[in-house]
């Protein structure tokens, strides 16, 4: 009964430390070059960290809603969305051209083999986080249409805007 | 057993020393309650536990530069209809302790690790809970980046079949260097980097099989670049003999032959529009941890990683006919050694103010594969040859889809698609037929407020094999964000049985407060081939309740 064991001290221990921050896992982005995800716990601007897909459907419309509204919610707030794509080999090749065709004005990063995603234990996409100087203030999942300006809430929140 | 204890010993010990550390959890439940209704009957074995759930709770701690981690696994009473069988009972999924040391280049784990290799045609273990796949590696892994622009990784250990310490017969180990060659040139308006990995797999059967080399070595090599508006990658792989394994784990030790594999992408990108192809050829390259695993209908034991280059469609009837790569050296049942062919996709922004784009701008897509077998002919040994580099053999499958997105007003937008495909079943499945299907879809969102929606999708599907015709449609409402409910159902209204002219409805919701989801649902699943990521699995046909819930903190 070992297992039980080490499965309620877990459980007690996860308990009494709680403050999930952007691991330190190295991604790439569109261009192939690598970014190190933990980088922006240091920002001082808000980030939007959004899990997604090009075969999941809801997750192409949160994130085209939010590209109508982005220019000027990074004029508000200075935000950044990164966009963090677990497509795999099957369908990377069309992560660049889903974006560019779309015209995203988001920082892409290709989580080919869902290291970030499970080092955040993300479950499925889409998965939308909001970070704040290394502190996760809020994060959803799945999507609902008109979520974008919810997040958009807790952006201005964190910065005190709101 | 003993390792076992020790590695979870370790971490108590770990976890007793917490000072400023972070801990991360993640829990996910997949339940469902099967059960019969006039036309749906359940098998014995289903019937003896109508209840099943997929429980993974997932805990990590972090502290400085260690981690250490465990994801326990809950089969309750049993796994899901059809995900292995192997899978029952509660235990330890994977355990691991790890350094990670950015700033030094040093990342080292023992215990279970997930690891790729390039595009995954030489190694790949993951986790998807949708397909019951984990094929994580148990032993250990050594990342160091030598110079800033070369990464060298190495690793080594037996592969997770079963639960979390179910090993596999066969040692993996491997070697991967990524080199990036702009970085050593000074350059920043491109890119260019090299890669090449070594991954080979030590399974002794010489007592049964005498003759059977106990090593098979995959070597790959891959060059990529990528400018500002033109992208060109390419990779080679090569795999050392091995023997034809068929029909459930079978071994033919009299037949044998190696294996290879060429993939090409290329891309071209500017501001609102873009295109790519994909082009592979690959002949012989199943690879699993053991041998009697190749070709298991659980996706148990897979080294390597080798996904159908078609595109994953969003709705249902266009998940009927789905495509299946064609790694695998066949001589028993059907004479096939690989497959050979190419997708392509083009992404265009329509411009607003224009007739199609209208007032906001518009979408459209077009995309279509074409995939065949490559000819193959008997040579005096008895074995399979591809006979030339580029001779297509059977067509295996071809489509063509075209998608328009269209946002018309602040409150309503649609999508529209037309869907073409041929579908070799006699070859893919190695079961008969071979269907032509055409399917149309159209999809309206309109909002209420800014944060209420409702949805209505409608679909076609004309076939003239299988089970025929189908439509189908869904209702999806949102009253806000944080509930979600539908009510869906597809009709085979076209099948040549009157009494199998099925409905497959499902009603049901979702609520989401945060990190946290539940979803519930009741009703039929049409039974076939169910695909997430490139990789399909079986489920059968059942009625029943649906439960899943997925929260972290």
């Amino acid at each position: 009964m070992l297992k039980i064991k080490v499965f309620v001290a877990f459980l007690l221990l996860s308990f009494s430390s709680y403050a999930q921050k952007l691991p330190n896992v190295t991604l790439k982005d569109l261009d192939g070059k690598s970014i190190n995800m933990s980088k922006y716990n240091n920002s001082d601007k808000p980030i939007i960290v959004s899990f997604w897909a090009t075969w999941c459907g809801p997750c192409v419309k949160e994130l085209t809603a939010i590209n109508e509204v982005y220019a000027s919610w990074q004029k508000e707030t200075g935000v950044e969305l990164v966009a963090v794509s677990i497509d795999d080999a099957r369908t990377k090749a069309r992560v660049k051209p889903q974006v560019k065709g779309k015209s995203w004005k988001y920082t892409v990063v290709l989580d080919e083999n869902q290291e970030l995603k499970r080092a955040l234990n993300v479950g499925n996409v889409p998965y939308t986080m909001v970070i704040y100087k290394g502190k996760v203030v809020y994060s959803h999942s799945s999507y609902t249409p008109g979520i974008e300006n919810e997040i958009y809430k807790h952006v201005k929140k964190a910065i005190g805007k709101s | 057993m003993k390792s076992k204890y020790l590695v979870t010993a370790g971490l108590i010990v770990l976890l007793s020393y917490q000072g400023k550390a972070q801990v991360n959890v993640g829990i996910e439940s997949n339940s469902q309650y099967y059960t019969e209704d006039d036309k749906i009957k359940l098998d014995e074995s289903a019937k003896e536990d109508p209840f099943r759930s997929n429980n993974y709770i997932k805990i990590d701690y972090l502290k400085n530069y260690f981690e250490v981690g465990l994801q326990a696994e809950g089969y309750l009473p049993k796994a899901l209809l059809n995900y292995n069988p192997e899978l029952e009972g509660m235990g330890i999924g994977t355990v691991y302790a790890r350094y990670n040391n950015y700033d030094k280049g040093v990342d080292i784990t023992l215990g279970h690790f997930y690891e790729q290799f390039g595009s995954g045609l030489a190694l790949r273990s993951w986790e998807d809970r949708a397909l019951g796949i984990n094929n994580a590696i148990f032993g250990g892994r050594f990342k160091v980046r030598m110079h800033p622009s070369t990464n060298l990784t190495l690793l080594g250990g037996k592969q997770r079949v079963g639960l979390g310490f179910d090993l596999s017969d066969g040692i993996i180990y491997g070697a991967n260097a990524e080199v990036d060659i702009t970085n050593i040139l000074q350059k920043d308006n491109y890119l260019l980097k090299f890669g090449a990995s070594f991954v080979g797999r030590r399974e002794d059967i010489s007592v049964e099989y005498p003759t059977v080399d106990p090593n098979t070595n995959v070597m790959s090599t891959r060059l990529d670049y990528v400018g500002e508006k033109f992208s060109i990658g390419g990779e080679y792989v090569y795999k050392t003999e091995d023997v034809l394994v068929e029909n459930l784990g079978t071994i033919f030790p009299e037949r044998s032959g190696y294996g290879n594999a060429f993939l090409v992408n290329m891309g071209y990108t500017v501001e609102g529009f873009a295109a790519n192809v994909n082009l592979r050829r690959m002949e012989n390259m199943s690879f699993f941890s053991n041998r009697e695993l190749t070709g298991n209908a659980f996706n148990v034991g897979m080294i390597n990683y080798v996904p159908a280059l078609t595109k994953q469609y969003d709705f249902a009837l266009q998940n009927i006919f789905v495509y299946q790569s064609q790694p695998k050296y066949g001589y028993m049942n059907i004479h096939k050694i690989g497959e050979i062919g190419g997708q392509f996709d083009v992404f265009y922004e329509l411009k607003k103010e224009t007739f199609l784009g209208g007032k906001y701008g518009a979408n459209l897509i077009v995309n279509g594969s074409y995939w065949a077998g490559l000819k193959t002919e008997e040579q005096p040994d008895g074995n399979l040859k591809s006979t030339g580099f580029a001779d297509f053999g059977q067509k295996y499958y071809r489509d063509f889809a075209v998608e328009y997105r269209r946002k018309w007003s602040e409150k309503f937008s649609s999508i529209f698609m037309y869907l073409n495909q041929y579908y070799n079943r006699e070859y893919v499945e190695e079961t008969y037929g071979q269907i032509h299907s055409n399917v149309a879809v159209a999809e309206g969102l309109y909002f209420f407020k800014p944060t209420s929606s409702v949805r209505l999708e409608l679909q076609h599907q004309w076939a003239d094999g299988d089970r025929k015709n189908w439509a189908g449609g869904t209702l999806e409402y949102m009253p806000n964000s944080k509930f979600s409910f539908f009510v869906h159902d597809i009709y085979n209204y076209g099948n040549d049985d009157p009494d199998m002219q099925l409905h497959y409805y499902s009603v049901g919701g979702s609520f989401t407060k945060g990190a946290t989801r539940v979803a519930a649902s009741y009703g039929r699943q049409r039974g076939g081939l169910i695909c997430v990521g490139g990789v399909c699995r079986m489920v059968p046909e059942a009625t029943g309740f649906t439960l899943n819930l997925t929260t972290n903190f």
